[in-house]
């Protein structure tokens, strides 16, 4: 009897120890806080604020992970300088905010924590909490801000961060080549993301990029107002 | 660090009894996402409580009522139309006949407007849009008179302009002109929360940016009834920005505003306080800080005059942060934890009827595993202005000086009832710098020495840090500042 019980306990154990958990990484950097209003967002988006785009899809997807049964310890979010879109004399719509009004940036968005991050993940990072994860794990990793390429028609592109630096598309993936997981999906909002594919097809990994543009093209949104000519009409 | 969370919840379950809090009765029951909350005690005794929950995504609003004076609550009743769209911050009002009015937020393709659901004592019936559909269009305020007339106001977007607050007045068969009394041009007016006095007039707590770069003040607008007009708004002039989340409003025995807000010093790392000030019928005393990082501010004022006040606070075991309910009164303005939460207690609103106070408030698990809770308080019976103080306080004094300190402070306390003390140094991350004392004090005045070392013996840096005495379930907090 003694023994049964023990082994239902092990096993038990065993069962929460390897079960597998969903992971996610959103990142969205330096456009959300920083930027020239008369550079090319601003052009494009008239009248329109940064943190209607930026944050609000951040904190959204955030939400929307919480709804899909992500852990809130296993969502891990890089936005601007590190700190919630929180004004002071404004009351936010519900679907934008921490359901308990916590926070949700963990971390600001530069490249440092990006890489203690993503680092984390494959190697584990106790000061940090991050855990190592396992081949049985599932990791979603969103991008958003501004995305640049090498060159015009060129396919290595970039994405933002904070302090005017970039991660590179062979850097992201190398970076996503460490990690475990059962499988990834990388869903990419900025410009040019759509360079992203060939180096993460590159890796042979079990992985889903979704991406907002081609390579050699802008990402616009896809909303109703009357810019850029893409929207999706409501009526 | 799980032991520490049993410490900390076996302190907090004795402070119910210790300070006859009812122990807490679940009013939901539906282990999902919660968010904001609100309730209201009928003329008949009846409580009912309204909140947003279900799905971070598509919350919807939902109401339980009690006969009972909370012992028990109905199965929760989505009250928002079923449908795609998503509804939240919604506020109750309970009127004459058993009539209720709720209203709420309800956003559709990214724009907002405020939606009224009636009770007749008998069904609900279907939603009212008594707003414009405009982005951020969210539910402030819902307040009613002694004549049963009901105010709702909503903030308003008014691009590139900035926000100010509508509102409506809703009588039986008739909703108002949408009324607008403040432009938001140059800056911004909104109120939070809104009283009426016994002949009708109006006091809100708000807040107030003067012109569209300066800091937000928190402020108190008036409409006085007999003539109609709103007063030009009181600014508390504070040069710190004022949040919402903590704003309150409420009446004196002799019918005056008092008003907490929460202002936020510096963003990055936080540090913020809860304040209060009340009026004298001439002008607003000096805001008078009742404690550091606070949340959710509530209060309402007894037969004695004596105010009552819960907020959010958040307390640190390790590196895990938790937040639980404290309450306090203007009686010392000494803290009761009274929740035990293992992660957040929060969205207080706390009401009081025939002496006794009401609490309702969201505790949870987890970011999607929470539920609504109800406790109670009957306070003692005494007759008005007998001065008589209802609770005891634990720590009489606790004072540092010199403040700012260059090499050592000295910390005093004087504890009326012995008990275990933690006295513990914060820095404004809220990560545990130092602790100084921890140990069963009997009662006496004691002193501590701080030397700006932390656990390590090593100097900290030049700045703010906060000072927080624990004994047994009261807290206190001072801030200390250091200049090397």
């Amino acid at each position: 009897m003694k023994k049964c019980v023990l082994s239902l306990v092990l096993l038990i154990l065993v069962v929460q120890f390897f079960a597998a958990e969903k992971y996610a990484v959103l990142i969205t950097g330096q456009a959300a806080d920083h930027g020239d209003p008369t550079g090319s967002w601003a052009l494009a988006n008239p009248g329109r604020t940064r943190h209607t785009e930026f944050w609000y899809d951040t904190a959204m997807l955030f939400n929307m992970l919480i709804r899909q049964g992500f852990e809130e310890e296993n969502i891990y979010v890089l936005y601007g300088e590190g700190l919630d879109y929180d004004p002071p004399d404004i009351t936010m719509p519900a679907i934008y905010l921490h359901p308990l009004h916590g926070q949700i940036t963990d971390y600001r968005a530069d490249r440092e924590h990006l890489e203690a991050v993503l680092t984390g993940l494959a190697e584990g990072n106790q000061e940090l909490e991050i855990p190592q994860l396992n081949d049985d794990d599932f990791l979603f990793l969103w991008t958003f801000d501004h995305g640049d390429h090498e060159s015009a028609g060129s396919s290595v592109v970039n994405l933002c961060l904070m302090d005017n630096v970039v991660i590179w598309d062979w850097e992201f993936a190398a970076f996503l080549e460490q990690i475990n997981a059962q499988k990834k999906v990388v869903w990419m909002q900025q410009c040019y993301s759509g360079g992203f594919i060939d180096d993460l097809e590159a890796l042979h990994q079990p992985i889903v990029i979704n991406t907002a543009s081609h390579y050699s093209t802008f990402a616009q949104g896809a909303d109703n107002i009357p810019v850029n000519e893409n929207e999706v009409l409501s009526e | 660090m799980k032991s520490l969370l049993i410490v900390l919840a076996l302190l907090s379950m004795s402070s119910v009894f210790a300070q006859n809090w009812s122990q807490p009765i679940n009013v939901s029951n539906q282990d999902n996402t919660k968010n904001k909350l609100d309730f209201c005690v009928d003329n008949s005794g009846a409580i009912h409580c309204v909140w947003m929950g279900g799905d971070p995504i598509v919350y919807q609003i939902y109401y339980s009522r009690s006969n009972d004076s909370g012992l028990t609550w109905s199965i929760p009743l989505q009250i928002s139309d079923i449908d795609v769209y998503t509804r939240y911050y919604p506020k109750i009002i309970a009127a004459n006949s058993g009539r209720l009015l709720v209203t709420y937020t309800c956003t559709y393709e990214g724009t907002e407007t405020i939606r009224l659901k009636r009770f007749d004592g008998m069904v609900w019936g279907l939603e009212q849009t008594i707003s414009a559909s405009q982005i951020n269009s969210i539910n402030l305020a819902l307040a009613i008179d002694y004549c049963d007339r009901v105010y709702s106001f909503w903030q308003v977007y008014e691009n590139p302009n900035g926000y100010k607050f509508n509102y409506v007045v809703i009588s039986d068969d008739y909703i108002s002109q949408i009324q607008s009394p403040f432009s938001c041009s140059p800056g911004n007016n909104l109120v939070y929360s809104v009283v009426a006095d016994s002949i009708g007039n109006l006091h809100c707590s708000g807040s107030r940016r003067e012109t569209s770069n300066s800091v937000v003040n928190a402020c108190y607008y008036r409409y006085n009834i007999s003539n109609r007009e709103w007063l030009d708004p009181v600014s508390m002039m504070n040069q710190y920005n004022a949040y919402l989340d903590g704003s309150d409003v409420t009446l004196s025995r002799e019918g005056l505003p008092i008003m907490t807000w929460r202002e936020v010093l510096n963003q990055n790392p936080l540090n913020d306080r809860s304040q209060y000030s009340q009026f004298d019928g001439q002008s607003w005393s000096n805001p008078y800080t009742i404690s550091e990082d606070p949340w959710y501010q509530t209060m309402v004022v007894d037969a004695n005059n004596i105010v009552h006040l819960v907020q959010v606070e958040k307390f640190y075991s390790g590196s895990t942060l938790i937040k639980n309910l404290v309450y306090y009164t203007s009686d010392g303005w000494e803290g009761v934890i009274i929740t035990n939460s293992t992660n957040i207690a929060t969205f207080p609103e706390l009401r009081i009827c025939n002496n006794i106070l009401y609490i309702v408030y969201v505790n949870s698990i987890s970011v999607s595993v929470a539920d609504i809770f109800f406790m109670k308080r009957v306070l003692p019976n005494t007759s008005i202005n007998d001065g008589l103080n209802i609770d005891p306080v634990t720590i009489g004094l606790f004072t540092a000086y010199p403040n700012p300190f260059r090499e050592s402070i000295e910390i005093n306390y004087n504890l009326n009832i012995g008990g275990p003390v933690y006295l513990d140094i914060f820095n404004t991350r809220g990560q545990l710098v130092r602790t100084l004392c921890k140990e069963y004090k009997t009662s006496g005045t004691y002193t501590v020495m701080w030397n700006g070392c932390n656990e390590h013996g090593k100097i900290v840096s030049n700045g703010i840090y906060y000072c927080r005495i624990q004994v047994g379930n009261r807290v206190k907090t001072t801030k200390l500042v250091f200049v090397k």
